[in-house]
């Protein structure tokens, strides 16, 4: 009896019984502000290298009919390039600029397909921006990178 | 008169105007997600200190979790610790003037220590983090040292995108 009479007496009220958003969209408003103000738009990433002379994994023959191919390359203060190539011990040397590097790897990679890594090495004076503008273009050719602290 | 039927007619129709806050609500819900799910993606939270200019290159890979090195124009810190002081790339002095100084022997004695507290974190792995203009003098002996104590990865963090 109870049960009825109360429910008839909520029926006669119809209440709309709203949440109050007004408050929670002021609420949001503040917290997206607050997250784009303190988001960072620069987007940072890292560029792999190795150090040279460093592998002490044990070595296992590898019978190969490819002759063993390796490139150095020296970045003198001026900026400049000395390529240093290796093929089945043959060696050659040569003068590059950053603008012509990208052809003549891709060159030497082609013809030297066992061509992994790359060496590093700088005179004292290059920057840190040169050497990792150069990194960049040789990851960018799927190159292995690894620094060394002399010239071949 | 014209004022009259103003009156009438206001008080007639007293509609309320509301503005649809429930789909404002909705988009709002979401872009909060979005912005704090993409918060919380980056893998490490890499702050540069204010000295460092980073260099900008295109096609970079993520930065791991791994013990950072930072170079500036002030100094060398290993894991947010200053080890090396300096002063445009040159290191200070330390005093006494007999004692022998080495970056390379100080960066070696702070990322062994490094290493050894977080063994189980931490492997080859060495973030660098360099300002642009650092010469490579100062990167080699770094190089050198981490090379000592067993740092052979290095990932050298950049400005750039895919």
């Amino acid at each position: 009896m109870s049960f009825k009479s109360k429910f008839a007496s909520n029926e006669g009220m119809q209440q709309d019984a709203a949440i109050n958003i007004a408050s929670i969209i002021d609420c949001f408003t503040v917290l997206i502000t607050y997250i784009l103000a303190a988001a960072s738009f620069l987007s940072l990433g890292a560029l792999d290298a190795g150090i040279a002379g460093t592998d002490t994994s044990p070595k296992t023959a590898i019978v190969s009919t490819v002759p063993v191919a390796s490139m150095h390359i020296h970045v003198n203060e001026e900026n400049h390039m000395q390529m240093n190539t290796s093929v089945g011990g043959q060696k050659a040397q040569s003068n590059v600029e950053m603008a012509e590097l990208s052809d003549k790897i891709t060159v030497f990679k082609t013809a030297n397909v066992n061509l992994k890594t790359i060496t590093i090495s700088a005179a004292d004076k290059v920057t840190y921006l040169d050497l990792v503008k150069l990194v960049s273009l040789l990851r960018k050719l799927d190159l292995s990178v690894v620094f060394s602290g002399k010239p071949e | 008169m014209k004022f009259n039927k103003f009156q009438k007619k206001g008080s007639h129709a007293h509609a309320e105007v509301e503005l649809p806050l429930a789909p404002m609500a909705s988009v709002f819900t979401v872009i909060l997600v979005f912005l704090i799910k993409s918060a919380s993606m980056s893998v490490t939270s890499i702050t540069p200190s204010a000295d460092i200019d980073l260099p900008e290159v295109t096609t970079v890979s993520e930065i791991p979790e791994a013990l950072k090195i930072q170079i500036s124009s002030s100094g060398i810190t290993v894991a947010d610790k200053p080890i090396v002081e300096m002063q445009d790339y040159v290191p200070k002095e330390r005093t006494p003037a007999s004692e022998e100084f080495s970056v390379s022997k100080l960066l070696e004695k702070a990322l062994q220590f490094e290493k050894g507290e977080n063994k189980a974190e931490q492997d080859s792995k060495l973030v660098i983090i360099a300002d642009k203009k650092a010469p490579y003098q100062l990167l080699k002996q770094i190089m050198s040292a981490a090379a000592n104590v067993g740092f052979l990865d290095l990932k050298l963090v950049v400005i750039g995108g895919e």
